[in-house]
């Protein structure tokens, strides 16, 4: 007896009891499909993360000062034009860079009040930050030079403060505390509204962009507090940041006195935390396919029991000890992969579904199948060892008696 | 062909042993037709057992086809089973999910032979006990004959030495008992070796030599 054939008289066996082997294909179902559920989720949340962080740029490093209330950084220590000039002068390795400095302002308008996260940058964060335009222009070199007193918001702002987007040429009260200023709104920036945003950034805040130099007046503040710079994407971001670093502690000899922000590398780790997270849930929900595998033991137990006759039958015929371990093995197996293909069917047309709901990407996982169906076959044949030696063990006299 | 000596069959369960067989001996030849009467309890039953290589002795000698079986282990004697001996039961024991055809061809399917082989063969079978026509029927599409004709001719496939016949008539009325015996008989004239085990004297005259048996022993032989 050949496989093929081991498999056919497998398959018509389980198919003679539809109901029966559903019923305990249920527990494997139930266990794959969770864990592929899971598994879905786990990868479309970390999609999300990655493209969420992508729109920030992943070969970007942010230096900031470190505010120690020990060690306060002094007016020397302050990141100045001229280290702005030079690190933008590494060619090769730095793309752009753009300077800045953001506060909360209160800006007045429809004599109402509105607090907004305002961002003094230079043209060349566009390089650096992925910055759509719904309306009118970002902020250009001239207005930084020129000290123009120009202002772009975001697309909810606008709608908040104005009922429109249409307030191209509007101009609003900008104030620091300091000092105040009248901006004219020259453009309008799309929102990217999303789960990871709300949790990860201050998205959510209502935001602007002016140059740095109208942020200096308004901030009342002639130091650069931060500079965010956009690295060649064959050099790893953390080395020409701490490098960056490096350069600044010497010019200023100012050790310790500033920060790199490296977004790539604290995107790893909220998807390594995710992806940690996935598998401990996943591997709990695989806790059931446990269940799923006694199920099947105990039926195939059943089985060998009502088939006595048959395996008598068999035997009789001149079946061998092996042919009869391998038919019942098979059958465990089968039925088992069968569970667990209808699993992950059903788990990823749920996790699709859950996925889309929620906005995420979706990914399949080809490696949480392949484990699937490894893992399904590994249950088929660890809960169908038992049965199916009983099966072979059987006397054939006893079994051709058996009623 | 066949070669019985001193057969001795005793079942222990506990502390009581009971003696099935005892120093049976008798020889059986190509191209017979033996029939074994007994009545229940006479160890027919056992003995049909331990010539079908399904049990083995407690002790003595069984040559089959110049092979002696009593020593040979489980996997040997399901060889053995396979291509020296083809049984009918009382009860036709056919697997039920299965067509007529299907099971016929199990035998084939346990030596292995190649599938095409298989089903020429099996048809062959089947034409030879006259059920040609019946070929795709499950066993519960078939009357009592013909599914003890369907078994016979699984018996037959793989050309046995021997063919073992366990009350074949039992579960049939008498039309078709005596159709089953009459298919026996033209085996028998085509050479088969035919061992019949039966408590009916009716049956048992089909046979050419007799033996029957009473408490485990052989009591009387006659041709």
């Amino acid at each position: 007896m050949n496989i093929f054939e081991t498999v056919i008289v497998s398959f018509s066996s389980i198919w003679a009891n539809k109901m029966r082997s559903f019923l305990t294909m249920l527990g494997i179902i139930i266990g794959i499909s969770s864990v592929m559920i899971i598994t879905t989720l786990g990868l479309g949340v970390q999609g999300d993360i990655k493209s969420e962080f992508s729109r920030y740029g992943l070969n970007r490093a942010d230096i900031s000062m470190k505010w120690d209330p020990k060690n306060p950084p002094v007016y020397r220590d302050y990141i100045t034009y001229d280290d702005v000039e030079t690190i933008a002068g590494m060619q090769g390795q730095v793309e752009a860079i753009s300077p800045r400095i953001s506060r909360y302002v209160t800006v007045k308008g429809n004599n109402k009040n509105y607090s907004i996260l305002l961002n003094g940058v230079t043209p060349d964060f566009l390089k650096i930050e992925k910055v759509e335009l719904l309306k009118g222009r970002f902020v250009s070199d001239q207005d930084e030079k020129a000290k123009r007193n120009v202002l772009v918001l975001d697309e909810k702002t606008a709608r908040e403060i104005f009922g429109t987007v249409d307030c191209l040429g509007e101009t609003m009260t900008v104030s620091s505390g300091f000092r105040s200023l009248e901006l004219m709104i020259i453009g309008i920036t799309k929102v990217f509204d999303s789960t990871m945003a709300k949790m990860f950034d201050e998205t959510n805040d209502k935001k602007g962009y002016t140059p740095v130099s109208i942020m200096r007046t308004i901030t009342y503040n002639p130091n650069l507090e931060r500079i965010s710079v956009a690295i060649d994407q064959s050099f790893h971001v953390k080395t020409i940041g701490d490098m960056l670093i490096g350069f600044l502690e010497r010019k200023h000899k100012a050790p310790d006195k500033y920060r790199l922000f490296d977004y790539n590398s604290n995107m790893d780790e909220v998807t390594n935390v995710f992806g940690i997270v996935t598998k401990i849930v996943s591997g709990i929900a695989a806790i059931s396919l446990v269940v799923g595998g006694i199920g099947i033991m105990n039926i195939m137990l059943v089985s060998v029991t009502e088939r006595t006759r048959e395996i008598g039958i068999r035997k009789a015929l001149g079946a061998k000890r092996k042919s009869i371990l391998y038919q019942f093995l098979c059958e465990s197996v089968i039925l088992s992969l069968i569970g667990g293909i209808l699993g992950l069917l059903l788990g990823s047309t749920v996790g699709f579904t859950v996925v889309r709901l929620l906005k995420l990407p979706f990914v399949i996982s080809i490696g949480a199948t392949a484990v699937s169906v490894v893992v399904t076959i590994g249950i088929g044949v660890v809960f169908g060892v038992y049965p199916a030696s009983q099966a072979s063990k059987l006397d054939p006299v006893e079994a051709l008696r058996y009623e | 062909m066949l070669y019985v000596e001193n057969l001795n069959k005793v079942y222990k369960t506990g502390t009581v042993s009971v003696t099935a067989l005892e120093e049976v001996s008798f020889e059986i030849k190509k191209g017979e037709f033996v029939a074994i009467m007994g009545p229940s309890g006479s160890g027919k039953s056992t003995l049909m057992n331990i010539l079908g290589c399904l049990d083995r002795p407690s002790g003595g000698r069984y040559i089959l086809d110049g092979v002696d079986v009593s020593v040979l282990n489980d996997n040997e004697l399901a060889e053995i089973r396979n291509k020296k001996i083809g049984f009918v039961f009382q009860a036709f024991n056919l697997l039920s999910r299965t067509t007529a055809l299907k099971n016929v061809e199990m035998p084939m399917m346990y030596a292995g032979l190649p599938m095409r082989e298989r089903r020429e063969r099996a048809i062959d079978a089947l034409r030879r006990v006259g059920l040609e026509d019946r070929l795709e029927h499950k066993p519960n599409e078939l009357s009592g004959g013909q599914k003890q004709r369907v078994a016979i001719a699984r018996a037959l496939v793989n050309n046995p030495a021997i063919i073992l016949a366990d009350e074949p008539t039992g579960n049939l009325d008498t039309a078709s008992g005596e159709e089953i015996m009459k298919i026996f008989e033209q085996l028998n004239r085509e050479g088969v070796t035919i061992i019949l085990v039966t408590h009916e004297s009716d049956i048992a005259r089909h046979a050419k030599r007799t033996l029957v048996f009473r408490d485990g022993r052989l009591i009387s032989d006659v041709s």
